[in-house]
């Protein structure tokens, strides 16, 4: 029998019970939580889930499923049907944590992304936060997986040409799993 | 035989506070040798502890030599009897992996230099001063002995980006 896998999000201001109302619903159904990730975001409370199921549901059924949840807590909820394959993540190779920060204006996350994209540098994870002050800064930190062949001086060299351009500080950390 | 199974989460015995070493006996010196021959085997390991063979007593094998981080500061390979961090000092964040606990890896706050103390093989007690990458992998496999796994220490990623202080 084979599983059925879907992406789920879920967004709504926070308040205690989301994380309960929407497992509950997949509890009821009988799907598994794969991946998941949910934070804090201002005030909106944002759920990210790869669930899987052995029944076929269709996406309109799942959906429904949610009503009471989605209507008492007022969360915005969508669902799409992905291939097994998409529910995996794949080992990154060469992986970087990177933090980017500056004064805050239009287009940081922008020009780092762009130069990255342009280089064949995956983002894993992203995270950004402006912070209170006068003048605000604006900081993101990344994981990054460099593509096979690059090294960390022409990772440096497109980060420096980057960040110059947008007027930011940026460091590099190369990160190690310790097998023990 | 003496390359052991690796004990695999769930397995409570990797939650299980171990028993200190009274006498250095033939027990212990076998519980040492099959330490050390299934750290050899598994080529990427540094270090492994007891529990993770299956005896509940106080013994570590570490050798950060054997990698690329540990090259600078190591003391070689080691089996440590009842081993204690008397000190420690500084903090560094790595990311870790357990032959225990496979398939997961996550970020772990450890001190970046401790003291150590232990007992060798021959009973002689020995102490030193180390830090980086052999502190990490002797406080990795200390917290072995002490039903500790990385796990337990995780350390939150948000707050990784959004710890603040609060100065108000």
């Amino acid at each position: 029998m084979g599983k059925y896998f879907y992406a789920l999000t879920v967004i709504g201001r926070d308040k205690p019970g989301i994380v309960a109302a929407v497992s509950e619903v997949l509890f009821n159904k009988g799907i598994s939580i794969e991946d998941s990730i949910s934070t804090l975001l201002g005030d909106q409370f944002t759920m990210t889930l790869i669930i899987s199921s052995d029944t076929n549901y269709g996406v309109l059924e799942l959906k429904k499923a949610f009503a009471k949840a989605r209507k008492d807590l007022e969360l915005s909820i969508s669902l799409r049907r992905i291939d097994k394959d998409e529910a995996t993540t794949r080992e990154p190779e060469n992986l970087y944590s990177v933090s980017v920060y500056g004064t805050d204006r239009v287009g940081i996350v922008y020009g780092i992304s762009k130069a990255f994209a342009d280089n064949g540098i995956n983002i894993l994870d992203l995270r950004t936060r402006l912070t209170k002050g006068e003048p605000p800064m604006y900081v993101m930190i990344l994981d990054v997986d460099l593509p096979k062949g690059m090294d960390e001086s022409a990772f440096r060299g497109i980060l420096d040409r980057a960040c110059k351009k947008i007027n930011v500080d940026y460091s590099i950390r190369k990160v190690e799993t310790y097998e023990l | 035989m003496p390359v052991r199974d690796i004990v695999i989460y769930p397995d409570q015995r990797l939650k299980t506070v171990c028993d200190e070493i009274r006498n250095i006996d033939e027990k212990t010196l076998k519980v040492a040798k099959d330490l050390l021959e299934t750290m050899r085997y598994y080529n990427h390991t540094v270090g492994i502890a007891a529990p993770q063979i299956g005896e509940l007593v106080r013994i570590i094998a570490v050798d950060a030599s054997k990698n690329k981080k540990g090259q600078k500061i190591n003391h070689g390979e080691l089996v440590m009897i009842n081993p204690e961090i008397l000190d420690w000092s500084s903090i560094i964040k790595t990311r870790e992996g357990c032959l225990s606990v496979p398939d997961y890896t996550g970020n772990v706050n450890r001190a970046r230099k401790i003291t150590v103390k232990y007992w060798d093989l021959d009973g002689k007690e020995h102490q030193f001063d180390t830090e980086g990458f052999e502190a990490v992998v002797i406080q990795h496999e200390i917290d072995h002995l002490d039903g500790i796994l990385f796990i337990d220490r995780i350390i939150s990623k948000r707050t990784d980006l959004f710890r603040r202080k609060n100065y108000g």
